[in-house]
């Protein structure tokens, strides 16, 4: 890294991450990671979303009244869907 | 009025005289859709009417989707059939718009129920436990969690249902 280079991380990092240089890098390359991740359609397990992820697999809800005759109603009013 | 849905023509389709409100979807459909389709990375389905099929009513994308767990449980692996790869696959609706002129008359739920549908018979095909979005704005969340699509978790506004829930669903259970 040039010295024009870690100057300009030093004031990125003191705009927005307090002066802390290793954590402004790390925030940052976070946010990249994220972005390479969703372009490839792939996302990762939080914490916060295990158990429900995997109660929502295992054991899905039955559908709701709304769901169910979303799927099995009939056309809108002035529409004839062709299938 | 006969209509049809149909994937994304951009030599028969007018996606320039599309709007449904959101600058952002509108754009996805103008300048993404059909490039992404090309390739193969999502399909977008227009809906049309039949006696003039180039004026776009609504549209809405699928994608494969999926969800990586490096800590999954082992029990659960084996439960969901994931083991090694540990890749929970899973269908991602990413975009949904109904023409400002048609909204209100039902139109938006029939693009649900067909991409419901496909998603269900893509699932069927090579795999995928949800269908998943992510919702624009608060009314489109509230379209969606109607239908029993819920957030996984308190930091996050993106929404789930089980491909066994919408199965369920065309049984006619409730």
């Amino acid at each position: 890294m040039t010295i024009e280079q870690r100057e300009l991380l030093d004031r990125a990092a003191f705009l927005e991450g307090g002066g802390d240089i290793s954590r402004f890098v790390a925030d940052a390359a976070l946010r990249a990671a994220k972005t390479v991740i969703e372009e490839h359609n792939v996302a990762i397990v939080t914490d916060g979303m295990r158990g429900r992820l995997y109660s929502l697999l295992l054991d899905p809800p039955e559908p709701n009244a709304a769901l169910v005759e979303l799927m099995t109603a009939a056309d809108p009013e002035g529409f004839e869907f062709e299938r | 009025m006969r209509v049809r849905i149909e994937p994304l023509d951009p030599a028969k389709h007018d996606r320039a005289s599309f709007t449904c409100g959101n600058p952002e979807i509108d754009r996805f459909l103008l300048s993404t859709a059909a490039q992404a389709a090309r390739h193969f990375k999502s399909a977008t389905f227009v809906l049309v009417g039949a006696d003039e099929p180039a004026t776009l009513l609504g549209f809405y994308t699928l994608s494969p989707f999926s969800y990586r767990d490096p800590e999954i449980d082992s029990a659960i692996a084996r439960s969901l059939h994931v083991r090694n790869l540990h890749h929970i696959p899973m269908i991602l609706l990413g975009q949904l718009g109904v023409a400002m002129a048609t909204k209100g008359k039902g139109l938006g739920t029939m693009l649900l129920r067909d991409a419901a549908l496909r998603a269900l018979s893509v699932a069927a095909e090579t795999g995928g436990g949800a269908l998943v979005t992510d919702p624009i704005d608060d009314a489109a969340a509230t379209f969606y969690r109607r239908f029993g699509f819920a957030a996984l978790s308190d930091d996050s506004l993106r929404l789930f249902i089980a491909m066994k829930t919408l199965a369920a669903s065309l049984k006619g259970r409730a």
